[in-house]
């Protein structure tokens, strides 16, 4: 009869074969890890490696590699690891746990959710004699900096909208394109002129975009938060206002998909496929809207509109920027590489195919990219003035959800101030839940 | 009169199992020992710790102070917790029955003498093994309400077919569709044990006059519990995981955000502990979860005596 297992550890003595097979086993894997390791330290006996880790469109990740790949060839000294991951946020938290890179990207709507993972590149900069703030303009340290006055990053540069007209459907439908600016009349004047057909293959005058879901209230003078982010006042009169406007495009005029039209096609493919005459658009976007459209018809950049009663014409924009892990073991060659990536004009000028830089001296650097299709790029810089800084995610994602659920409610038709009130309702405890922790 | 000898026998023969015991434990011990390893490193060690962290106020990275069972009290007075239980039951209700029916009538179809039958078999379980991104995006352009399969084909009958992704209504019978797609791991399971059942059980049934319903209802079912049980607890445990679909169709259309009508349990969890960081909230919500899917298999478990016959009963 078979004994029964197991009898108990304690019971257990191994005989010599068996000590003797896990032993080699055990030898025969440090063996080769000490190998690797000590290929290792050959290798990087004369480097420092830098780990840096970012995410991307395809116009960053461009812009990122080649700026690592110069930094890398104008300092032989340094190893550039670089990364650029499309689930950036997801991977960056759980690296932090324990094995964060020297670098990575931080972007300032994120409000300081990563402030205490960042070292204070201010103290690297006074050490090196840099003013930040005559390096940099306003804008770009805004989101980056705290109110105690550390500084998270070194802005890389400013993400603005602009508006991608459809050219072909502006010439059909007899509109004239702007040169400079204009208003939301003007815009609304246009896309009823453009809109047309019904059902599937309706042909609207703007596509949808979270960007008019963020932006809305400011035309008026509204926002999402008060001045110290501790209030949401999406349902206060301004910012009603706002709301209200972009309701009427979708429900009363009826330029711009509603919740179940754009359930089918969401906003850039509806551009792409030529069925809306406007859409916004980012520099990371450019390279996407180029392939995609191809030569199917001319589109080129409009600035975003301004509202007439109030001259406002708030743009969204956010500043991306290269931070210190708290934890890196490299943060002064650290520092020189974000010093480098974001004031050196030879790093500026690859980094201006995502993104407009922030040094005084650079941002016109953008109009020299060439994305395989003649723009007008110079909308970009037109719009820095513009620029303003909302909060969709990062520390207050948890908030616009809760938003974004009663927004849906006013694209599916609901009525404005009831929709808002219920979402500064539902939205007011997550955010008081935000400050407490 | 004790013989000495079969004593002395005897004792050497106890001795000589005694040491064959402790060579097999031995054995045992030192080939089981890297799984043992392996689950106590990256399951137990991790579960354990997910356990102490929903005590604390931790964030993704950050180790936070012990609040006591604060996590769990705000689970429950939170609105979202309940949209999500809802709709993981509504899910799990419907098409776990759903499922365990499919994946038995496809067996049964399959498991005739018929020529090429090796062909068909395959093509009914190549979906199952079909990435999950790649078949929810599949079917996200099936289910389109502009441009899909299925709204066109309602059309022929002059339906207007609904907007199934983004209509609360429709949104978790869609994902309950979408989830008979891939019952070809349960169908092959089947398949296996209607091939175990005795043909010799069916030749008396139909000698006795038994009709095909009684045969299926007296003999196929009855043999088959085991096989019933086993796929019921598989598929209920993950049906109440179920996360992949409503997520990746909230990442297709970002302008939409997170519809309410999808927003499933895990991806609730997901949300609080991965997109809010907050390590020691996901994890009372995951273990939660943990808890009510022990309950209900504990107490799938408990019935089964009623409905389940085992060969050696």
């Amino acid at each position: 009869m078979k004994s029964s297992l197991p009898i108990g550890l304690s019971d257990i003595a191994f005989s010599r074969r068996s000590v003797l097979t896990i032993a080699s086993l055990a030898a025969l894997s440090a063996c080769s890890s000490s190998a690797k390791s000590s290929d290792l330290r050959q290798n990087s006996s004369a480097k420092t490696t830098l780990s840096v880790f970012t995410w991307g469109y395809p116009a960053e990740k461009k812009a990122r590699e080649s700026q690592a790949q110069l930094y890398m060839d104008t300092h032989p000294n340094v190893n550039v690891a670089i990364e650029v991951s499309p689930d950036y946020d997801r991977k960056l938290a759980t690296m932090l746990t324990s094995n964060g890179p020297d670098v990575f990207e931080v972007s300032d709507d994120w409000f300081h959710l990563y402030k205490d993972q960042l070292v204070d590149v201010k103290t690297y900069a006074d050490r090196d004699g840099l003013d930040l703030n005559t390096l940099f303009s306003k804008r770009a340290l805004q989101g980056l900096s705290n109110p105690d006055g550390k500084v998270e990053g070194m802005p890389i540069g400013l993400c603005p909208f602009v508006m991608a007209v459809n050219l072909d459907l502006f010439k059909a439908a007899g509109v004239v394109v702007p040169t400079g600016k204009w208003t939301w009349d003007e815009v609304l004047a246009a896309a009823k002129a453009i809109t047309k057909g019904t059902g599937a293959d309706k042909v609207y005058g703007m596509s949808d975009s979270w960007v008019y879901d963020q932006t809305m209230p400011f035309y008026y003078g509204g926002d999402y938060y008060n001045e110290d982010k501790t209030k949401v006042i999406i349902n206060q009169p301004k910012s009603v206002t706002g709301f209200q406007y972009w309701s009427d495009l979708m429900h009363k005029s009826q330029v711009m998909p509603d919740f179940d039209a754009a359930s089918g096609v969401q906003g850039n493919q509806r551009f792409y496929a030529g069925k809306a005459g406007m859409a916004p658009i980012n520099m990371w976007d450019i390279l996407d809207f180029v392939s995609q459209i191809g030569s199917s018809f001319n589109w080129d950049l409009v600035s975003m509109p301004t509202e007439a009663s109030t001259g406002l014409t708030p743009v969204w924009s956010i500043v991306e920027g290269y931070g210190i892990w708290k934890g890196s073991k490299n943060k002064d060659a650290a520092w020189d590489y974000i010093k480098w990536t974001t004031t050196d004009p030879a790093s500026l000028k690859l980094s201006s195919i995502a993104a407009i830089p922030m040094t005084q001296d650079s941002m016109n650097f953008v109009l020299d990219q060439d994305f395989g299709k003649k723009l007008n790029l110079q909308k970009f810089l037109d719009a820095v003035p513009n620029a303003i800084l909302t909060l969709p995610g990062g520390a207050f994602a948890a908030v616009s959800d809760a938003v974004n659920q009663n927004l849906n409610d006013i694209k599916r038709g609901s009525a404005v101030q009831p929709a808002l009130d219920k979402a500064a309702q539902q939205a007011q405890p997550v955010l008081d839940r935000i400050w407490k922790k | 009169m004790v013989n000495t000898a079969t004593i002395e026998a005897t004792g050497s023969k106890r001795s000589v199992r005694s040491a064959s015991s402790k060579r097999e434990a031995r054995n045992f011990w030192m080939y089981i020992s890297p799984w043992i390893v392996g689950f106590s490193a990256f399951i137990l060690g991790p579960m354990l710790y997910s356990l102490y962290l929903s005590f604390t106020d931790s964030k993704l990275g950050q180790l936070g102070g012990f609040i006591g069972t604060a996590n769990y009290v705000e689970v429950f007075g939170d609105d979202l917790f309940y949209i999500a239980v809802r709709n993981t039951a509504y899910y799990a209700i419907v098409s776990v029955p759903l499922q365990l029916v499919l994946a038995f009538f496809l067996a049964s179809l399959l498991n005739k003498r018929i020529p090429a039958i090796g062909v068909f078999r395959t093509v009914f379980y190549l979906p199952s093994v079909i990435a999950g991104i790649s078949t929810v995006l599949l079917w996200s352009w099936i289910f389109n309400s502009n441009y899909g399969l299925v709204n066109y084909v309602l059309s022929l009958f002059g339906i207007s077919g609904p907007n199934w992704l983004s209509d609360e209504r429709y949104a978790v019978p869609a994902i309950i569709i979408m989830s008979l797609h891939g019952v070809g791991g349960a169908m092959l399971i089947f398949l296996a044990a209607l091939q175990g059942v005795p043909t010799s059980l069916y030749e008396s049934a139909q000698l006795d006059g038994a009709g095909t319903v009684q045969r299926l209802f007296r003999i196929t079912l009855p043999m088959i519990s085991p096989t019933i049980f086993f796929n019921l607890i598989l598929g209920i445990i993950g049906a109440l995981q179920v996360f992949t679909q409503p997520y990746i169709f909230s990442q297709l259309n970002q302008n939409l955000g997170r519809n309410r009508g999808m927003y499933m349990y895990v991806q609730y969890l997901f949300d609080q502990g991965f997109r809010y960081y907050r390590a020691g909230y996901g994890s009372a919500i995951a273990w939660i979860l943990f808890a009510f899917t022990l309950v209900v298999s504990l107490i799938v478990m408990k019935t089964s005596s009623n409905w389940v016959y085992y060969s050696d009963e």
